[in-house]
């Protein structure tokens, strides 16, 4: 019996010993984990709602992109859809039939990896005007953080904010040049076209902090096409209307 | 994926010894006890032949159902493993059944012969003593093999160029040298 | 495959850079029970004498089990397939159905492979485990998936003493000391792919020596065989803190008995698990039942959080065996190749 009560006592300085200071258990990651369950859910306007709160408080990177992810989920982007464009992928596409063309290796190449573009282009979607809206919320939100992620994520939602303006754009030009052609008509299309070079602009500083080794390769492409810009501003629009 | 086939292989090389059971007596050469012992063993030889064989028809029948439902890999293996692991323990569980254990021979030989309770003490005792004494020779081989493969795995080691596979071999090495110091006892 | 899965883990490790922070282990993936039945029976391990692989959970037994032995096992978590795709996915190889599929469960991962060898004799016994990987992963966030993973290669020495009093009083220690070497991160899938990822696969490296000691008493002569027994688990001391590998200690109350069948092993345990963040009674319980018969031995074991159900089969000196288990975000299937001599 005397036995019996020593390990009693025994169990009892365990049961102490085991119970000693207890930790909090509400971390980051818990309060990010509860948001995502709400964008998994596809509860996207709660998870709008609870990621601004929490950004408040916490304006931490992972916060910043879980908010903007909660607005691309709410604009109908899944990430099977972008994923090729987040890792930066070459996808095997078909090649395009060169047969009987002079081109040289140069160009061939150039065509070859427009193909290839075209293939990861065909595979992001086409937000609706409000879905427009709402990533243009989540580029705000990431706008001014450093982080490299965040600057990955925030170059691939201007590529799906760019495929959008150009497919509204081009699908506009459509109906505009199945009529005749006037100098007035074009002019929206001129300043859309410079709003596009903003857009790739903004996509080069992005790639810029998304690879800090490359920075000089995408402050190249920056700067030429801010020259382009520059160039096509300088160009008079003419004042009489003329027509084609 | 090395250890596996070194595991298998050494489950060949243990399992090549003898089928019947080992049994062996302690006490001191008294026929009556002996026979007592006998024939509480031959119970307990029934008993776990049952046992091997109802789960080894458990075994092979469930490893198999389990085998064509089970779609991942590993599941499969294991399966497939128990399977045969079931059919194998019925031919065991029927040995342990009808052919028992390795003093049955001498107990039926010493009981149904004409010899005095003292001279079967006497033929016991000689028996009991020679099964000692190669139980004490085979000990030692034990000793000596054990110690020639850890020898023989530790020297492989330290001449392996490839980590991995030297590990394995430094591994068995300690493994054998441990049962080699083990047996000693 | 299986290598090719470790190398990729190993290439992994080889990074540098911030602070990690992501999950935590389970007190069940941290106590060094690597064996399979420790993995079945969870926490009823340290009460129950069903146990005939490896050292015993709780280091009295080894002066209770009077048979000497020697035993090398090696068991796999199978959830291989699913590190694969993980893996494919943050190296940027996935395809658009594959980050579908991966994404289309939501649930934590996790899958261990190990390798360990005892030696067992009457009242001491060491055991070594020369490498052990263990991993966890998980996906949330199908907008932009956030990664939660922790991968840490192992390497313990166990060492158990055990004594007894009065016949029927078993005290035991084990010693128990581990290398760690991990990595863990909270990150999302932009952050894996951006130019300074590296950064998030730093390498960590930890020791720890645990001194947990375990008591037991069994009422040997009765008739069921009662016993009861008590354990401090993961009480030690580590090289530093960190938040994957904390020093969290664990007391475990708990009993169990060998109602007679007429064939076969029949054996049924309770454990009572008391560490910091146990709130109420019902988190502390777990219960498990096994039986053994000829070369199978089944075990049933459960809490209101997981289920495990598992055989192990042993032919003379071979073992192999199955496991799944599986609780609410998580599931997996263990298997096990085995060797006693």
């Amino acid at each position: 019996m005397r036995t019996i009560i020593k390990l009693i006592l025994f169990a009892a300085v365990f049961a102490l010993l085991s119970c000693q200071g207890k930790e909090s258990v509400v971390t980051r990651e818990s309060r990010l984990s509860t948001g995502h369950q709400l964008i998994d859910q596809r509860r996207y306007g709660e998870a709008v709602s609870y990621f601004k709160k929490l950004l408040q408080a916490d304006p931490h990177p992972h916060v910043k992109m879980a908010l903007a992810s909660a607005y691309a989920g709410r604009a109908g982007i899944r990430i099977e859809k972008i994923y090729t464009f987040v890792v930066l992928r070459d996808f095997q596409a078909e090649a395009v039939s060169l047969e009987g063309l002079s081109l040289n290796q140069q160009t061939e190449n150039l065509v070859r990896s427009l193909a290839r573009y075209a293939e990861h282009w065909k595979k992001v979607p086409v937000l609706s005007e409000q879905g427009r809206a709402d990533v243009g919320h989540a580029v705000e939100v990431l706008q001014q953080d450093t982080n490299a992620g965040v600057r990955l994520y925030s170059g691939v939602l201007r590529v799906v904010l760019l495929k959008s303006v150009v497919e509204q754009g081009l699908q506009s030009w459509g109906q505009v040049t199945a009529q005749s052609l006037c100098s007035d008509q074009l002019q929206p299309y001129f300043q859309w076209m410079l709003e596009l070079t903003d857009t790739l602009i903004f996509i080069s500083r992005d790639l810029q902090g998304a690879f800090p080794d490359r920075q000089k390769e995408f402050a190249k492409y920056e700067t030429e096409l801010a020259v382009f810009k520059a160039e096509a501003q300088k160009i008079p629009w003419p004042q009489e209307k003329i027509c084609f | 994926m090395k250890i596996f086939l070194v595991m298998i292989a050494l489950l060949f090389s243990s399992s090549a010894g003898a089928f019947k059971r080992e049994a062996a007596f302690a006490g001191a050469a008294n026929w009556t006890e002996f026979r007592q012992y006998v024939l509480h063993q031959q119970q307990e030889d029934e008993r776990t032949g049952i046992a091997y064989m109802i789960s080894g028809a458990i075994a092979a029948a469930g490893g198999t159902i389990a085998y064509q439902q089970s779609e991942e890999i590993f599941s499969r293996t294991i399966f497939a493993i128990t399977s045969n692991l079931g059919l194998a323990a019925i031919g065991l569980g029927a040995t342990y059944y009808w052919t028992g254990n390795e003093l049955d021979s001498f107990y039926y030989a010493i009981e149904g012969s004409s010899l005095s309770l003292a001279e079967r003490n006497e033929v016991l005792q000689r028996f009991l003593y020679k099964q000692q004494e190669e139980k004490r020779k085979a000990k030692w081989i034990r000793v000596a093999t054990h110690a020639l493969l850890a020898a023989a795995n530790i020297y492989g080691a330290t001449q392996e160029e490839n980590k991995e596979i030297s590990s394995v071999f430094y591994f068995l090495g300690g493994a054998n040298a441990l049962l080699a110091v083990t047996y000693t006892f | 495959m299986l290598l090719r899965h470790v190398l990729t883990l190993t290439v992994l490790m080889s990074g540098a850079g911030v602070v990690a922070k992501a999950a935590t282990y389970s007190p069940v993936l941290r106590d060094g029970g690597s064996r399979f039945l420790v993995r079945s029976l969870g926490s009823v391990c340290y009460s129950m004498d069903s146990f005939r692989r490896g050292l015993p959970c709780n280091p009295a037994f080894v002066a209770k089990d009077k048979a000497p032995r020697f035993d090398a096992d090696l068991m796999l978590g199978s959830n291989m397939e699913y590190l694969r795709e993980a893996e494919e996915l943050l190296d940027g190889k996935s395809d658009e159905q594959a980050v579908a599929k991966i994404f289309s469960r939501r649930e934590m991962v996790d899958g261990e492979i190990s390798i360990e060898a005892s030696f067992q004799r009457p009242t001491w016994g060491i055991s070594v485990e020369p490498y052990r990987l263990v991993y966890v992963y998980q996906f949330e966030n199908a907008a932009l998936p956030m990664v939660d993973m922790i991968a840490s290669e192992e390497q313990s020495i166990k060492a158990q003493l055990a004594s007894f009093t009065s016949g029927n009083f078993y005290a035991g220690l084990q010693l128990r000391y581990t290398h760690i070497k991990y990595i863990g991160n909270s990150f999302s899938i932009a952050e894996a792919m951006a130019g300074d990822s590296d950064q998030l696969f730093e390498i960590h490296n930890q020791d720890i020596l645990y001194v947990e000691p375990g008591f037991l008493y069994a009422w040997e002569d009765a008739v069921w065989e009662p016993q009861i027994s008590a354990m401090l688990s993961q009480w030690g001391v580590s090289s530093y803190k960190s938040q994957q590998y904390p020093i969290r200690p664990q007391g475990l109350l708990g009993a169990s008995i060998k109602p007679t069948v007429p064939l076969g092993l029949l054996e049924v345990g309770v454990q009572f698990q008391i560490h910091n963040e146990t709130e109420n009674f019902q988190d502390a319980v777990r219960a498990a039942i096994t039986y053994q018969l000829g070369l199978l031995q089944a075990v049933v074991s459960g809490s209101q959080y997981d289920q495990s159900v598992g055989f192990l089969a042993t032919y003379k000196s071979f073992s192999t065996g199955l496991s799944y288990w599986s609780e609410k975000q998580n599931k997996s299937v263990f298997i096990q190749f085995g060797v006693s001599l």
